[in-house]
């Protein structure tokens, strides 16, 4: 059933990207066992990503959903958006093998040395400020961010510091 | 120790699955630097969502900085990948819309290795 309504039309989908909608993503739903929920999950990620492509413009689309009555998955504007305020620094770690798992969803702030990027961090999570580097060109850490509810991290690049001028 | 790094970040940006988006910041009074246009041309490549803030906006009046934005946003036209907005921690304006951005990236599903309470 769930397979059958995958096989959905592409332009049917792009049409329905506008129509917002109530609820969780219909992966969450208990019906589902873990493995149709993986394969459900990696086919709605390419699609995902292709509808992003064609509508870039729509920056509010933010969860691909489906409703049991109809056989058209719909994209949902999400009805529970992340509380940032909220996130708290967990950790900070000097290479990969330091990360936390692969699992959660993750986003990377990048930017040369003196971009602003803890200063962002700060604006958005509102606590737990990072210290100014006293040397901000010897940083050389991942600062991970979590907001544990949502199971998010962010993880910020700090070590992009160029070369100085001879 | 330098160089050590650099590797790990290529590695990280290659290999983690749960990237979700690149948010590259940059300073509005400076044009695009080396890195940043590596960055820019690495999501690409790499089909990854890039939301570029130019930074420290309350550097600038409001005129300028949206002179800033719009001949940033031209280099952009190729990119469809890329976002881009002003951004100022000391006003804290363009959070809203960093936030949204983020909440369209974090709403798409993680890999699914760490759902284990089968229904």
């Amino acid at each position: 059933m769930f397979s059958e309504c995958l096989k959905f039309d592409r332009s049917a989908v792009a049409n329905a990207v506008q129509m917002p909608c109530e609820g969780r993503p219909y992966w969450l739903n208990e019906q589902f066992s873990t493995s149709e929920r993986a394969r459900i999950i990696t086919q709605d990620f390419a699609l995902l990503y292709e509808l992003e492509r064609c509508h870039r413009q729509i920056v509010r689309l933010s969860c691909l959903s489906a409703s049991h009555a109809c056989d058209l998955p719909r994209l949902t504007v999400s009805s529970a958006p992340m509380n940032y305020k909220t996130a708290s620094f967990t950790t900070s770690s000097v290479g990969l093998e330091d990360c936390p798992a692969d699992s959660l969803r993750e986003v990377a702030f990048a930017g040369r040395s003196n971009a602003g990027k803890s200063s962002a961090i700060n604006a958005l999570t509102n606590q737990n400020p990072l210290p100014a580097p006293a040397r901000p060109r010897a940083e050389r850490s991942l600062s991970i961010f979590s907001e544990s509810g949502r199971r998010a991290i962010w993880l910020i690049c700090r070590a992009m510091a160029t070369p100085r001028c001879p | 120790m330098k160089d050590q790094w650099q590797e790990h970040l290529e590695l990280y940006l290659n290999e983690r699955d749960a990237l979700a988006g690149l948010v590259l910041l940059t300073d509005v009074r400076h044009a695009f630097k080396d890195f940043d246009l590596m960055m820019i041309n690495w999501s690409h490549q790499s089909n990854l969502p890039i939301h570029i803030l130019l930074t420290k906006a309350d550097k600038l009046t409001r005129g300028a900085s949206q002179n800033a934005l719009l001949g940033a946003r031209r280099q952009l036209t190729d990119y469809p990948n890329a976002s881009i907005q002003l951004f100022s921690s000391m006003t804290k304006s363009g959070i809203p819309e960093l936030e949204a951005v983020l909440d369209r990236w974090m709403a798409i599903p993680a890999p699914a290795t760490e759902e284990q309470e089968a229904g």
